[in-house]
């Protein structure tokens, strides 16, 4: 189920650090890109997924494990992966039996661009979030801020 | 091995933000902690899957963000342990 609220950004501060808190007392794994628009390397999937992957990585030997087998199938890491394969390995980490809940935030998902590219970055983003949370995964808990432009409404809300 | 799967991935550091904004804002920690005892937050908590945030840009947000991030690593760091789900006394002083 999707949950949409209309809250301050002072609201949204206290929900970071009541997740932060969980994470810190080892009961959470947590995760998080803050889009840019003033930063090139913060606009899209290809700094969002990597950026989530690494990080969890850093909080899970089963997750670090996960990433080493993506790792050797590109050849020792000198190939790059696609976009779906860093989706799909992701997707592992979330889908580990047993673990602790997953905390991915991101924030002003609307500073990624919409006016180029098809699909454009925006568009690509959307998708990611659309089929992490179609997982409908109990470990999974995403969350993310942006303005209410009318292609996130539209993609997000059911 | 994890700082060759870094290298291979080279994954933007969200810290750079949190850093720069903190630098240039201090003092915007977050309030309304109230908010979290809200059902609607305690339910995607609970169960999620997808908590979407909506409104006006605010360059405050995510400063209030990042300040927010920031208290909760000096917690981690000086080996304190806090209370997840329950929103104590003490998450709020941390965070003020």
């Amino acid at each position: 189920m999707t949950r949409v609220i209309n809250r301050s950004a002072a609201q949204r501060s206290s929900i970071i650090q009541d997740i932060e808190n969980g994470s810190n007392a080892g009961s959470a794994f947590i995760a998080y890109l803050f889009f840019d628009n003033k930063d090139a390397s913060k606009q899209d999937t290809r700094a969002l997924l990597p950026s989530l992957i690494v990080q969890l990585v850093h909080q899970s030997d089963s997750f670090c494990d996960i990433l080493v087998g993506y790792h050797t199938t590109h050849q020792s890491g000198s190939r790059q992966p696609s976009d779906h394969t860093l989706l799909q390995c992701l997707v592992d980490m979330i889908l580990v039996p047993g673990q602790l809940p997953i905390y991915l935030i991101i924030d002003a998902l609307d500073e990624c661009p919409n006016t180029t590219g098809m699909p454009s970055p925006r568009d690509k983003v959307l998708a990611v979030v659309e089929k992490l949370a179609e997982l409908n995964h109990p470990n999974l808990h995403l969350y993310f801020t942006s303005r209410p432009e009318i292609d996130i409404r539209t993609s997000i809300e059911p | 091995m994890r700082q060759n799967l870094e290298k291979w991935l080279s994954p933007p550091d969200p810290s750079v933000n949190y850093n720069a904004a903190s630098e240039a804002h201090p003092g915007l920690e977050g309030t309304a902690v109230w908010f979290i005892e809200t059902t609607a937050f305690t339910d995607w908590k609970a169960s999620g899957p997808l908590l979407w945030i909506y409104g006006k840009r605010n360059f405050s947000l995510s400063l209030r963000l990042q300040a927010c991030l920031r208290s909760s690593a000096s917690i981690a760091g000086s080996g304190k342990s806090v209370l997840r789900l329950v929103p104590s006394q003490t998450h709020r002083d941390s965070c003020y």
